[in-house]
């Protein structure tokens, strides 16, 4: 059974069937309109601008960092200054794309409740799914924008230190881009709730860190097996039930991998769409429950 | 929708939460099996580079390891699960002559394309062979495929319980609780940033390297290598501080202080326990990045060539890397490695076909001749010692009356005198011409042609000459130094004439050497080894002049028997002269070739 559900290729087909109908239904019910003015507006916000900037400094600072390095001990010629180069970036990506992405689906709603913004819109033909679908593909164009522009300028660094086209960062951004759409989706929920985007943000924050962390759960699954404690047995019960159902953010480490392609690596053309898939239905999971509490908010 | 709004996005949610449990399900069985495939890929390597993928251990821990057991299931699924695959060359166990499993056949790297060097840089890349793609995906399929679901399980479930040897390292949340030499905290792990934690290590260890704290950079390489076992600089550095940087300053142990260790299979120092350091580093490099050549070429040219003078486990490790995709100066090492090993003709037909690639290279045309004049010098000298126990024979004969027989046998011996002086004079002309031909003179040519006129001079009874050409000859060449000495100390005991301070000071040391050797009798995997003074040699014990098999590092007998019994190197490192029992068959190694140290 379990590996029939692992590797079945009609389970695949349906799967490429839901994307398709998700993808084709958001393009069809969003109001551009509203998620063209969420763009505008966050590009306006000097939090995001100021992560942006902290992000490049980051970026071409890591080219200072190894440049020390080498002039100190560069007896020997390798690539360390390359691999670090594009370690520091990919996380500086990583750190500041999320913060971008966690603020601005954290205040997106909320602010439109506070500056009373809301009340007009939805006073308009508008349906309460399609204002937060519009609000929420915008929130989704500022993010993917951010990371574009912090990888056109990873890519100078590198090209500067290497000058290779660098083919595997388009990849390695591409699957950023779905981990950051899972925060968001949640911290979007979170936000759909609240009325002030502080308990957004850091519920986004938690989310992010929980993320990454709920692989060390299966110890646990692990340890309670070999215990006879019934407590023991229960904890890794519930341990499995939360490994199995929250998202498990650390999958999409395969992103550093592929910066530093191996040779004895495998190929990545089945991974790369598993994880795309992946981070789309939990999207999904996060804009539902966004709705849920959103439909009867009052407002 | 309308009635029962609440439920049916209850429904929704949990249908979308679902469907996204079951795409993880699916995500992580594919990190397994990437992992697997992985560990598949290393298995096979360490299966035709060592013979063996299981650790050579005794009782408990042999039992503990399970890479035997799952490799071989693996094995015989992927013999039926695999597309058939002609079997090619290199793809035979030099051992038993059988081809290799199919599987292990597919993960081989193919050899590929021009090894044609480039202008500019002197070195290049080859390329990947697109049929290694294509059965690396077909590898890649089978990994992952449902009908080897049991093995992958069991894969998962070994890795975790630290049952596989050939895994490499790998980290656990204890390993950095258990490590106390590792300077990093635990939140560095987090959040997938585990690469990034290995870099800002690793300038820790570059600034520690620059302030001349050197014991503090071996537990800083281990950490940033476990946080990211594919950083191959890590390792490729790492093992260069270990073997160069960190040995630099550390005298030399005197040969009777050095301790056996069975699992290095030499006698070591404290010098020698960093160069072993620098070995076992750089195994682990392989064992996480099984097809990347530095390691290969690290292991076997930097550290044992360079640096233990072993060159018999150097042609190991450079043939391994010479089969991935490599630099083409690789191959030119490989070629020097065969030559001191005195694999004259493979390491000649190796400089052929580099010349071949790159037209005009001089350092392949030099070789070409070195290593066919090395091949005449090493006939002519067997033809010699023949000769000489022909004259010995003959002169029995004659005491024993057999005029006939004698007569018979001093012609043979002539006949092969004859023979012998034209093969050294043959010799001589090649190295005469190289010598002639290279603008400042080649300096090996021309320390083959003093060693010959040297031993022909001692032979002539004009030894006084001899030496006087020797000790000069060491001079003027330094890579010559050591066989010169030798040959000097040898000639000077033979004729019974004084030796100098520096040359009896070498003769003590050997004898205390070999005092310490024969006072300490040595114990390897149940066998103990006696050092027998008057045949300077290490017997096991139960020998007594038993019919051997005689072995030398150019033998392929001997490159079969380790790959097939990887215990014999614990038993041939004891000494130039080992003789040692093997399944009922006792064999007897000499490492000196009849050409010494070339």
């Amino acid at each position: 059974m379990s590996i029939w559900l692992a590797s079945n290729p009609w389970l695949t087909v349906l799967y490429g069937v839901i994307v398709l109908a998700i993808i084709a239904a958001v393009a069809y019910y969003t109001p551009w309109s509203i998620a063209l003015f969420t763009f505008r507006e966050g590009l306006r916000k000097k939090t995001l601008i100021g992560f942006l900037i902290l992000s490049i400094l980051v970026i071409f600072g890591s080219m200072f960092m190894t440049a020390m390095m080498y002039d100190t001990g560069g007896t020997v010629a390798t690539d360390v200054d390359v691999k670090l180069i594009k370690d520091i970036c990919i996380t500086a990506i990583s750190i500041f794309g999320v913060l971008i992405a966690i603020f601005i689906s954290a205040s997106v709603v909320p602010t439109e409740i506070e500056n009373k913004v809301i009340y007009t819109v939805l006073s308009k033909p508008v349906r309460r799914f399609q204002y937060l679908l519009g609000k929420f593909v915008g929130v989704q164009i500022i993010v993917a924008v951010n990371l574009l522009l912090m990888g056109v300028l990873f890519s100078i660094a590198l090209y500067i230190k290497e000058p290779i086209f660098p083919r595997m960062l388009l990849y390695a951004i591409f699957l950023t881009y779905f981990e950051f759409l899972i925060v968001s989706a949640f911290t979007f929920a979170v936000a759909a709730a609240s009325t002030s985007a502080v308990l957004p943000t850091i519920a986004g924050l938690f989310i992010y860190i929980t993320g990454n962390l709920t692989q060390y759960l299966e110890s646990v699954v692990n340890r309670s097996e070999v215990s006879e404690n019934s407590v023991d047995k229960g904890l890794g019960w519930l341990a499995w039930v939360l490994r199995n159902t929250l998202p498990d953010l650390q999958y999409f480490s395969l992103k550093t991998q592929i910066l530093s392609l191996q040779i004895n690596d495998t190929p990545k053309d089945i991974q790369i769409p598993n994880l795309v898939v992946y981070g789309i239905l939990y999207a999904l999971a996060g804009y539902i429950i966004a709705f849920w509490v959103f439909r009867r908010k009052e407002l | 929708m309308k009635r029962f709004p609440n439920l049916v996005l209850a429904v929704l949610v949990a249908l979308a939460l679902a469907l996204g449990a079951l795409q993880g399900y699916r995500v992580r069985n594919l990190r397994e099996a990437d992992a697997f495939y992985r560990w598949l890929v290393t298995a096979s390597t360490q299966l035709r580079v060592f013979g063996t993928i299981t650790p050579e251990l005794e009782g408990e821990e042999a039992e503990k390891f399970m890479d035997r057991d799952l490799f071989d299931r693996v094995v015989a699924k992927a013999d039926q699960a695999l597309p058939d695959t002609p079997v090619m060359e290199g793809d035979t166990d030099d051992a038993t002559g059988a081809p290799y499993p199919k599987l292990v056949r597919y993960t081989r790297t193919l050899s590929t394309g021009s090894l044609t060097e480039t202008e500019e840089s002197g070195t290049v890349a080859v390329a990947a062979n697109p049929e290694q793609v294509k059965k690396d995906a077909e590898v890649w399929r089978f990994a992952r495929s449902a009908s080897l679901a049991p093995e992958r399980a069991d894969f998962v479930r070994f890795r975790r319980d630290k049952r596989l040897a050939t895994a490499g390292t790998q980290i656990g949340v204890a390993d950095i609780y258990k490590n106390q030499e590792a300077p990093v905290s635990i939140g560095q792990m987090f959040l997938g940033f585990r690469k990034l934690a290995a870099g800002l290590i690793w300038i820790q260890v570059d600034e520690a390297f620059h302030k001349g704290e050197m014991q503090r950079m071996v537990p800083l390489m281990r950490t940033t290598v476990l946080l990211d076992p594919n950083f191959v600089d890590a390792y490729l550095i790492g093992a260069w501080h270990l073997a160069y940087n960190l040995t630099v300053q550390m005298s030399d142990t005197p040969g009777y202080l050095k301790e056996y260790v069975p699992e290095f299979g030499a006698w070591v120092g404290n010098k020698e326990r960093a160069y072993y350091a620098a070995v076992n580093f750089l195994k682990d490099g392989i064992r996480n990045n099984p097809r990347d050549y530095r390691l290969y070429f690290d292991l076997g040219y930097a550290v044992y060539a360079e640096k233990l003078n072993d060159h018999m486990n150097a042609v190991t490790y450079l043939s391994e890397a010479t089969k991935q995709r490599h630099e083409s100066w690789v191959r030119r090492m490989l070629y020097h490695s065969l030559q001191a090993t005195g694999q004259f003709e493979e390491a000649r037909a190796g400089w052929e076909d580099y010349l071949r690639a790159n037209p005009g290279h001089a350092v392949a045309q030099r070789m070409i001749p070195t290593n066919t004049a090395l091949t005449k010098e090493r006939d002519a000298e067997a033809l010699g010692t023949q000769a000489k126990k022909l004259l010995t024979q003959a002169g029995q004969a004659r005491a024993d009356g057999q005029e006939a027989q004698a007569a018979d046998m001093e012609r043979q011996a002539q006949e092969l005198q004859k023979q012998r002086d034209a093969l050294q004079a043959e010799a001589r002309t090649i190295y005469t011409d190289l010598n002639a031909t290279t603008a400042d003179g080649d300096e090996f040519a021309q320390a083959r042609l003093w060693r010959m006129q040297a031993l022909e001079l001692h032979e002539q009874g004009r030894t006084l000459e001899a030496l006087a050409l020797l000790r000069q000859a060491r001079m003027e060449v330094a890579r010559f130094f050591q066989e010169a000495s030798d040959l000097i100390i040898q000639m000077c005991i033979e004729a019974d004439l004084p030796l100098n301070v520096s040359e009896r000071k070498r003769l003590l040391e050997i004898e205390r050497i070999k005092e310490a050797w024969a006072a300490n009798p040595v114990e390897i995997a149940g066998r103990r080894f006696d050092f027998d003074t008057s045949q300077d040699a290490w017997r096991q014990a139960g020998y007594a002049n038993q019919e051997t098999i005689a072995l030398t590092p150019a033998a392929k007998d001997l490159a079969a028997l380790r790959k097939d019994r990887p215990v014999i190197d614990q038993f041939i490192g004891l000494g130039d002269n080992v003789v040692f029992e093997l399944d009922g068959q006792w064999y007897e190694f000499r490492r000196k070739s009849l050409l010494g140290n070339t």
